[in-house]
């Protein structure tokens, strides 16, 4: 029986085996003797958080589980947070640390953000909202969520970006 | 597990007395073990490789990182292609809708090439890889993308506990804040983290690498901080820029090693190497 193991996001077998046609042995391997210390993020979203780290306008870049993995300094005025200072978040924190409003001034649950209905329906989102900045002020923000698909169509992730409307 | 390099230039090849010390031939590195055999990449160095060590088992698996020409210029040459009594496996990494053998056949195909990858007389298997980990004959093998130009995958081969790590074609960070970012957001660090070797580009000075950015390649102090964030015993720098010289060469590797304190012994690779890992 010829088989490989994917390995999953975290560098571990996530169990599926795959027949493979070949006539030399192909088994399935995790690493023993040198174990992977720390895993790496997919390709995919270590590029986006490198265009993340060039871009002045703000952008959220989360996992397929809505975690925020990271966030640039535009959006540290967002949050009111900075990256630094809190890491990666998961989507209960992030998502209630600031207060959307709707255009008409009702709060606005966190399952209406265009990022979380991204991250749930893996298709594009877009939308506007209001929140306070951080000396009290009211202003507007639209957003532009997109799913990212990998290699192999892979889910892993989205990201957010941000306008501030003057 | 032995490690014999048999091509090393980046881009295109070169000959000539500047190139004679280091090499001229494009990637192509061979592992060994006992009698099993593992071919990483088919660069012009693949023509390097002696008859001898396939002759017994006529079966030869190479091991593709991506599909440039500098990577697979040397199959079209590569005299077990043209005989029926060769098995040849080749694995390596499909595009985003192209099949590994759609992006073969755009080189084994005139007018790039006179013959057609159908008309080669051996019985030649491809099988698409990405970030896999899986094992062949006494080799563990694990792959991942890395950050360079089109699907491009880094191997790790280890044997026993010891092990290399490929890296011909790479650039580490295209951002430096992304060096403080941590490991986890460091291309390729879960195939290189702990390798006894590590075999990595280090095409460019720093001055060059500026003008390069985005390129898909990095600079040798650049290398030398992916190793030394690896915790690697030793580097190999490969992928030589065919503009460099063996003199330059040489002149480049003292100034990085002035300016970076690294634990661990850093080479350039040549086509005259052999490292053994025991
Ligand atoms: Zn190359
Ligand atoms: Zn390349």
């Amino acid at each position: 029986m010829i088989v490989r193991a994917k390995l999953n996001h975290f560098g571990h077998t996530a169990g599926t085996m795959e027949s493979l046609n070949l006539d030399f042995p192909l088994l399935p391997y995790t690493f023993v003797t040198n174990p992977i210390r720390m895993a790496t993020q997919e390709l995919e979203l270590i590029l986006s958080r490198q265009l993340a780290e060039c871009l002045k306008q703000a952008m959220f870049l989360t996992d397929t589980a809505g975690n925020l993995v990271y966030y640039n300094e535009g959006a540290e005025e967002i949050l009111g947070q900075k990256f630094s200072d809190t890491g990666p978040m998961p989507v209960e924190v992030w998502a209630t640390l600031f207060k959307p409003l709707t255009l008409e001034g009702v709060p606005m649950p966190p399952e209406d953000l265009p990022l979380v209905c991204t991250l749930q329906s893996q298709n594009p989102h877009h939308g506007s909202f209001s929140i306070r900045s951080l000396n009290g002020e009211l202003y507007t923000l639209t957003v532009t969520a997109i799913p990212l698909h990998g290699r192999g169509n892979r889910f892993l992730g989205a990201m957010a970006l941000f306008w501030k409307e003057t | 597990m032995e490690i014999r390099i048999y091509g090393t230039r980046g881009s295109y090849a070169v000959s000539g007395d500047t190139a004679s010390r280091y090499g001229g031939n494009t990637a192509c590195v061979v592992i060994s073990e006992g009698n099993d055999v593992l071919v990483l990449d088919g660069g012009t160095g693949i023509l390097r490789i002696p008859p001898e060590l396939f002759k017994r088992s006529h079966k030869i698996t190479i091991l593709l990182t991506h599909l440039h020409l500098d990577h697979i210029q040397g199959l079209g040459f590569f005299k077990p292609m043209y005989n029926p009594a060769y098995d040849i496996h080749i694995l390596g990494p499909a595009g985003y809708n192209t099949t590994l053998k759609d992006r073969l056949i755009r080189y084994f195909s005139p007018p790039l090439f006179p013959v057609h990858f159908r008309d080669l007389p051996s019985r030649i298997q491809l099988h698409e890889i990405g970030h896999d980990t899986f094992a062949l004959g006494p080799f563990r093998i694990h792959s991942n993308f890395i950050c360079h130009q089109g699907p491009t995958l880094a191997f790790r081969v280890a044997v026993g506990n010891k092990s290399v790590a490929y890296f011909p074609d790479h650039e580490p960070v295209l951002v430096s804040d992304i060096w403080e970012a941590g490991k986890e957001w460091i291309s390729g660090m879960d195939v290189a983290e702990g390798a006894d070797i590590l075999i990595h580009d280090a095409q460019y000075t720093s001055a060059e690498y500026e003008k390069r950015q985005g390129w898909g390649h990095c600079s040798q102090s650049d290398a030398l901080r992916f190793a030394a964030m690896a915790d690697v015993k030793k580097l190999l720098l490969f992928h030589h820029d065919p503009d460099h010289t063996d003199e330059r060469l040489e002149e480049m590797l003292a100034e990085v090693k002035k300016e970076m304190n690294v634990s661990f012994p850093v080479e350039l690779a040549s086509e005259r190497d052999i490292y053994s890992l025991d």
